[in-house]
């Protein structure tokens, strides 16, 4: 009984997780046939015919990586493992129409290797995949439902696995084309790819490499995380110098005392190992009596803490820092090498993780946000490494990494007695304390560094004795299982040998532990277990946007100047990998940049060189852009990501990239990169787009280099689109912008009123220059580029009134053209409680105020506008021109219709006159000052 | 990965040497942004995800927040820009201005300068926003976008001194286009000097002395910062046009021949005021910007009093010394930072003497990647090896430095590699280097604390700009100099 539930149950799982698997991007009403319905009743022989014929390759190559098809996937050229087949294989068997078939009806026919599987385990749970691989104890499942999933689920747990006779891949893809056109052009596409012809074989490489270091490599490792030569000197001298990576120096324990709770460290150099397992600090003391370790112990915190300038201090814990900085903890790449924990705080991968110890315990949030932000100053040789913490995120994660239960242990405040003390300081020298860790400065540690004098060099050692035993006795005890002692015996046996530069590549990123994050030829990458901990803020980009690249053949790609910037200067060009690439100081790793650049020979491709650069520019500017191939429509141009995703910035590739590099990776990027969404737009070496240079790969990809070789001055493609600014009034105030207007010169003033009217005045003729309404302005003219366009009016409804000074001398008026009037001088403006402007300005004596602003008068938008003039003694023969236009004529007493819509009412108080002046006709307003103040209103509808 | 060589490429070659011209390039780098980290870090200031804040003018109130005046119109008051880890709150006071590329604070109320004219601004209701807007001098004419206006800051009689951008950078069509005025306190309008050409930043030198920082151009072999000498010409003769309207003032009575040296039109014409400090093409620059000096009594590192000016084009601060010999101002710059985020555009010496510079990317071939960024410049204590100035002598130089020197290796004469050049005084375009010399140090005396040396040198130019490199020399402790080079404006032998 039970058990039919549960068939039927994973039955319904598996349909609600292929529904899921697709998601709708277009809304559907059920009595509209979806796409796929439409395609599926027509012919596929018809539909492979007329995407031969009208489909778009380059239109297909994006719309195959985009994320609503998603196809990248599970189909990716070289990848292993992954849900479906690499298309380059699959395809080339394929005729037109099969295409067609495959993508409508994708169960139709399913490839071999592919069929999917529904597992019902022991405990129940369901679930649907392909079965990668599979042995007598184990299957490996990349999961329907999570494609980025692999599961392993034990032989022994599965209570029914049952084949599949559905596809994997989602039956209703099309339902994610916006229209038929898209399908023709993926379906075009597919076929390019057919018709290349199968591509040959490549070795898979998105998988976690399965090799392991070599013991003599790792032996190294470990005698450097061990700081072995700090007691057995290196005797040969010539290896020694040999070695590239600084050795490891254990941490400066100058204010050691004021970062961590004496208590703990008197506990952990008590015994290091029980209270910090896996530390790689030794236990010292193991041929003391306890009486005498806990008298080394107590003597040694208390010199520790009189070498503190400022006594350690516990402070509260703020939950939301706390809060923020679990995120981080687990986002920026914290977690690649220490273990990620559960709710309550506890390690979920301890086994495979650098050890943190109670860090609760230990540290005071401040001195552990001080360590996490500047690492390198406690710790100098960048094992730890710098995360790029901000102050701010540093003091999250300290919230995080410090809080807990254990931080409310009040600590038992140790004071630095003088007896104490030096007998500290001369434990500290007769343990080996002085060997490894720098208290004061050098000069003190030279003379506590007694041991090092008479113990054995490195190449003399007993190997069985020792450190090395399993014995504890008058030498340091490190935690060592028996691999490890192999292995450093391993190392020691071939201390004398001279590495080379591959070695000396694999001996840092072990060292440094790149290989957590990066795969670099049969060693390391992100393992299957910490995958879920590389997030992406676009997951359009699919793997490459989460994953760390990979290091193989880096030094061929990457130009020695980026590549030190990447590792010295904290460079980076994927904003969207949340992980980030840390610092672990130039001393320690800058040596990579020209290891990489010797190892790694760039790739052999011939490159014709063009004969006009500039031409060649532009021809690449073409096919950059959206007639070409379209490369904006995935990648970032100047910092401007491009709307379905921010793929690199195109402006940066050649200040990165070796021209050889760029030249194979172009022609086929899965070959390099694989399960890149980057499509090829040269499958098998033949262009998709064939008018462009005679569908030259070579000759286009030259053009495309020389474009970018430009940089950040490269032209601007064509379709980029850049977003319109629109300067709006808001929340009930107006809005000013004082730049350049059409047919006004420079000294314009715009102004958007909230009741949706608009005017620009003129602030060198002094005069009500237009009007409109809606919408205020588009800047972008004098906001961008160099600034030399204009203000554009958006709204409707736009009238211009003519050029000239509103206010004038009737009997002398100035002749009007471009310039400044004589007599008339701006003195500024000020602004109401709403932001409307009262414009000032002279002409001679007389002062004048003009003020407008907005009303709603029978439900239309309404300009009332006040002019106050100012005279000191009597002033006749002056005009005030209220409107001009076209045509003006009288529609009531005071009232005028100007042009076809414009109507001006003029307050009672003034007699108007419409005058025509040859080209337009003028609406003004004689006026006679007397001293004192005269005002005129004028209201505008329209 | 093994790669399959049928896949790779293989085509043929047909390399020709590219006969055209390369688009004018930024020119290389120092390459010493790594090293100047460790002595000067730059410090971010957050900019609101939603706001484009491209500074053109930089001030501090009284209640020590920073007043940012941008391209865009706004004036912002930014509360916490100084703090050690700034997460600053940005108020906006006034909006819908033209380009300000100038302010000052005083007694409540901003005095800016954008494109239309000298604005003082004010507050008058007390609600945290302008309200006023008083216009004290629109007297130049403005027709075209390039006529950029770049304003001072108050000087101690409380005037502004307004450079004024040539018509399109080229010609002067509108009054007063290619001069400098002053507008005082009650609005009056007085034109200083003719001859701009295309200013980027305007203020005092270190004598309090005003100054302003031309572009490479017409007239101008390279940029230059120059001494605005009232009744002075600055180089380029477009201007002349405008002495009618300035009646304080005489028209220079003959005009400079092109394809020239300013030396020799030096003696020709005596309005020319010789170009102070010359900034060497690329090598310093591309487009000098905003400058000020750092009055912070020691708080920004070993260069109180000296000027610090930033550059558009390369996103880079550089430092200058002037000193006035035989009544000529000239003087020296010297490398400082690169590595800016945007093309700077103003600087702001803070009260804890940290420096803000800021600006915008747009328009202009620009270095620095971001369409515009505010950033601080943080002295982290420590004193970097640095040739710290270099001041004219009759024989020679004094070359002094930041940290004493190692005698031994700074006493040998084979230390200090000299070569001298100059510009052609032009209509056309910039210049190359020319007239190019080798001097000779006859003898390198160290001073007694080994702070400074003194240059015996055999072969002094008068008018030539003096590149000095000093790749070998070390400090006492053994360190190399941060930059070895500096270029020194020899208008005058003292």
């Amino acid at each position: 009984m039970n058990r039919i539930f549960i068939v039927a149950l994973l039955v319904l799982t598996t349909c609600i997780a292929q529904r899921e698997f697709v998601r709708r991007g277009l809304a559907q009403s059920p009595s509209q046939p979806s796409l796929t319905e439409r395609l599926l009743a027509e012919s596929s022989d018809s539909l492979a015919a007329q995407a031969r014929q009208r489909g778009d390759g380059v239109r297909g190559a994006i719309l195959f990586s985009t994320q609503s098809l998603a196809c990248t996937k599970c189909h990716a050229q070289a990848a292993e493992d992954l849900l479906g087949p690499d298309l380059n294989q699959a395809l080339a068997k394929l005729k037109d129409k099969e295409i067609v078939e495959a993508i409508l009806q994708p169960s139709k026919v399913i490839s071999k290797g592919f069929e999917s599987v529904k597992i019902l385990t022991l405990g129940g749970r369901v679930v649907t995949g392909r079965i990668v691989r599979q042995d007598d104890e184990t299957i490996a499942l990349r999961e329907l439902s999570d494609a980025n999933r692999l599961i392993e689920i034990a032989t022994d747990d599965i209570q029914r696995l049952a084949k599949d006779t559905v596809s994997a891949m989602p039956t209703k893809l099309a339902d994610q084309l916006a229209d038929r056109q898209q399908f023709l052009d993926l379906v075009k596409y597919l076929m390019d790819i057919a018709q290349a012809g199968a591509m040959p074989e490549i070795e898979g490489t998105t998988k976690v490499a399965t090799e392991t270091l070599e013991p003599r490599l790792y032996g190294r490792v470990l005698l450097d995380r061990f700081g072995c030569v700090n007691c057995h000197h290196d005797d040969a001298e010539a290896t020694a110098a040999q070695n590239l990576v600084p050795a490891k120096q254990a941490p400066r324990l100058t204010s050691a005392a004021s970062r961590i709770d004496p208590g703990y460290l008197r506990r952990f150099i008590a015994d290091p190992q029980h209270v910090k397992p896996g530390t790689s600090m030794p236990e010292m003391m193991g041929h003391l009596s306890d009486d005498d370790r806990e008298a080394a112990s107590t003597a040694i915190t208390r010199y520790l803490v009189s070498l503190a300038a400022e006594p350690f201090h516990r402070d509260d814990v703020d939950a939301e820092s706390a809060a923020r900085g679990r995120e981080l903890f687990h986002s920026v790449g914290c977690v690649a090498c220490h273990s990620p924990r559960d709710d309550q705080g506890a390690e979920t991968m301890s086994e495979s993780s650098v050890t943190l110890g109670d860090l609760s315990q230990k540290y005071s949030v401040a001195g552990l946000s001080t360590f996490l932000e500047h690492p390198h100053s406690v710790r100098p040789s960048g094992r730890m490494p710098d995360m790029k913490l901000t102050h701010w995120e540093a003091i999250d994660l300290a919230n995080y990494l410090a809080g807990g239960a254990a931080s409310q242990i009040e600590s038992s405040p140790i004071r630095a007695d003088p007896s104490w003390i030096e007998q500290g300081r001369k434990w500290f020298a007769k343990l080996g304390c002085a060997e490894c860790h720098v208290v004061d400065n050098a000069a003190t540690l030279d003379q506590h560094r007694e041991l090092a004098m008479h113990l054995p060099a490195l190449s003399q050692l007993d190997t069985d004795r020792g450190c090395l035993s399993d014995g504890s006795g008058n030498w340091p005890r490190y935690d060592l299982d028996d691999s490890e002692r192999d292995a450093i015996r391993a190392a020691l046996a071939d201390v004398g040998t001279t590495l080379d530069d591959r070695d000396q590549i694999v001996l840092t990123m072990k060292t440094f532990r790149c290989y957590r994050c990066h795969r670099r030829d049969d060693l390391g990458g992100v393992s299957d277990q910490r995958d879920s901990f590389f997030h992406t803020t676009n997951e359009n980009l699919g793997p490459q946007g989460r994953i760390p690249p990979s290091l193989t053949g880096v030094g061929g790609k990457l130009r020695p100047k980026w590549m030190r910037e990447v590792l010295v200067a904290g460079r980076s060009i994927r904003p969207y990998v949340k992980t980030r690439m840390p610092q672990y100081g130039a001393d320690n790793v800058a040596h990579l940049v020209e290891l990489f650049a010797s190892v790694d020979p760039k790739p052999m491709v011939e490159i014709s060189e063009t004969s006009d650069p500039k031409e060649t520019r532009k021809t690449g500017h073409q096919l950059v852009g959206r007639g070409g191939l379209n490369c904006i429509a995935c990648h970032t141009f100047q910092h401007k990501p491009a709307q379905t995703m921010p793929a690199v910035d195109l402006t940066e590739m050649a200040e990165r990239l070796h021209k050889e590099w760029f030249f194979q990776y172009m022609v086929s990027p899965q070959l390099i990169s694989p399960g890149t969404v980057m499509p090829s737009f040269w499958p098998g070496g033949k262009a998709i787009r064939k008018e462009i240079l005679d569908g030259d790969p070579n000759l286009q990809v030259g053009a495309i280099w020389e474009y970018l070789r430009e940089g950040r001055q490269a032209r601007t493609p064509q379709g980029l689109q850049l977003e319109p600014i629109e300067l709006l009034a808001d929340q009930g105030r107006a809005v000013m912008l004082r730049r350049s207007y059409r047919d006004i010169g420079k000294r314009g003033i715009g102004v958007g009123y909230p009741g949706g009217v608009n005017l620009a005045f003129d602030a060198e003729q002094m005069r009500l220059a237009m009007i409109w309404k809606g919408k205020f302005a588009d800047p972008g003219g004098v906001w961008r580029s160099q600034g030399h366009g204009t203000v554009r009016p958006l709204g409707t409804d736009l009238i211009r009134f003519s050029a000239g000074p509103d206010l004038d001398d009737a009997r002398q008026p100035w002749i009007v053209d471009e310039g400044r009037p004589p007599h008339h001088r701006f003195t500024g403006y000020h602004l109401d409680e709403v932001g409307r402007p009262t414009w000032t300005y002279r002409f001679g004596e007389i002062e004048i105020e003009d003020y407008a602003i907005d009303g709603i008068d029978a439900d239309q938008p309404v300009l009332k506008r006040t002019v106050t003039l100012k005279a000191e003694r009597r002033r006749d023969n002056l005009v005030f021109r209220v409107a001009s236009g076209k045509r003006i004529r009288a529609i009531a007493e005071h009232s005028f219709l100007v042009g076809d819509s414009l109507k001006v009412r003029i307050d009672p108080q003034h007699q108007s006159q419409i005058v025509d002046d040859g080209s337009d006709k003028q609406l003004v307003v004689p006026l006679s000052l007397p001293p004192g103040r005269t005002t005129l209103e004028v209201e505008y509808r329209w | 990965m093994r790669l399959n060589t049928n896949f790779l490429l293989v085509l043929t070659f047909t390399i020709t040497m590219a006969p055209a011209l390369r688009a004018q390039t930024l020119g290389e780098y120092w390459d010493t942004a790594e090293e100047e980290a460790k002595y000067y870090k730059i410090v971010e200031i957050p900019i609101p995800e939603d706001a484009a804040i491209e500074a053109g003018s930089f001030e501090v109130l009284p209640d020590d927040r920073l007043a940012i005046g941008t391209r865009r119109g706004d004036i912002l008051l930014v509360e916490g820009a100084f703090d050690q880890f700034p997460q600053p709150t940005y108020k906006r006071f006034a909006s819908g201005l033209d380009e300000v590329m100038g302010m000052s604070f005083k007694d409540g109320a901003f005095y800016i300068t954008q494109q239309t004219e000298v604005t003082k601004v004010t507050d008058e209701d007390g609600d945290g926003l302008a309200d006023h807007f008083r216009t004290l001098s629109d007297a130049w004419g403005f027709r075209n976008y390039h006529e950029f206006a770049f304003g001072s800051k108050l000087d101690p009689e409380g005037n502004i001194w307004v450079a004024l951008c040539l018509s399109k950078s080229y010609q002067s069509d509108e009054p007063f286009r290619g001069w400098c005025v002053k507008v005082t306190p009650d609005g009056k309008t007085i034109p200083v000097c003719s001859g701009i050409r295309s200013p980027g930043g305007i203020g005092p030198n270190e004598h309090g002395v005003m100054f302003y920082a031309e572009s490479q151009g017409p007239w101008n072999g390279s940029c230059s910062l120059k001494v605005l000498q009232p009744g002075g010409f600055m180089g380029h003769p477009a201007s002349f046009r405008w002495y009618d309207l300035a009646e304080n003032l005489d028209k220079p009575t003959v005009q400079p021949n092109t394809r020239s040296r300013l030396l020799t039109e030096r003696k020709r014409v005596k309005e020319l005021v010789p170009y102070a400090v010359v900034f060497p093409y690329i090598k310093m620059g591309r487009s000098i910007s905003g400058f000020m000096v750092d009055r912070t009594g020691g708080k920004f590192g070993p260069f109180e009093n000296q000027i610090f000016v930033g550059d558009f084009s390369l996103s880079v601060v550089m430092r200058a010394t002037t000193e006035q010999i035989n009544g000529v101002w000239q003087g020296a710059c010297y490398p400082f930072r690169e590595g800016l985020a945007t093309g700077l555009l103003a600087c702001q010496f803070t009260p804890r003497g940290d420096l803000i510079v800021g600006g915008t990317n747009r328009g202009w071939p620009v270095r620095g990647p971001r369409e515009f960024a505010i950033q601080r410049l943080d002295w982290t204590g420590i004193v970097p090896f640095e040739i710290k100035q270099i001041n004219a002598l009759p024989d020679g130089f004094r070359v002094t430095f930041t940290k004493p020197v190692d005698p031994t290796i700074a006493s040998k004469n084979d230390c200090y590699r000299l070569s001298t050049f100059t510009h052609v005084y032009q209509q056309g375009y910039g210049s190359p280097e020319v007239d190019q010399t080798t001097p000779v140090v006859t003898e390198a005396i160290v001073a007694q604390d080994g702070m400074s040396v003194r240059l015996k040198i055999d072969g002094l130019v008068q008018g030539h700009v003096h590149e000095f490199d000093l790749a070998p020399i070390r400090s006492a402790e053994g360190g190399k100099l941060v930059h070895v080079n500096a270029y020194y404006t020899l208008n005058e032998i003292p």
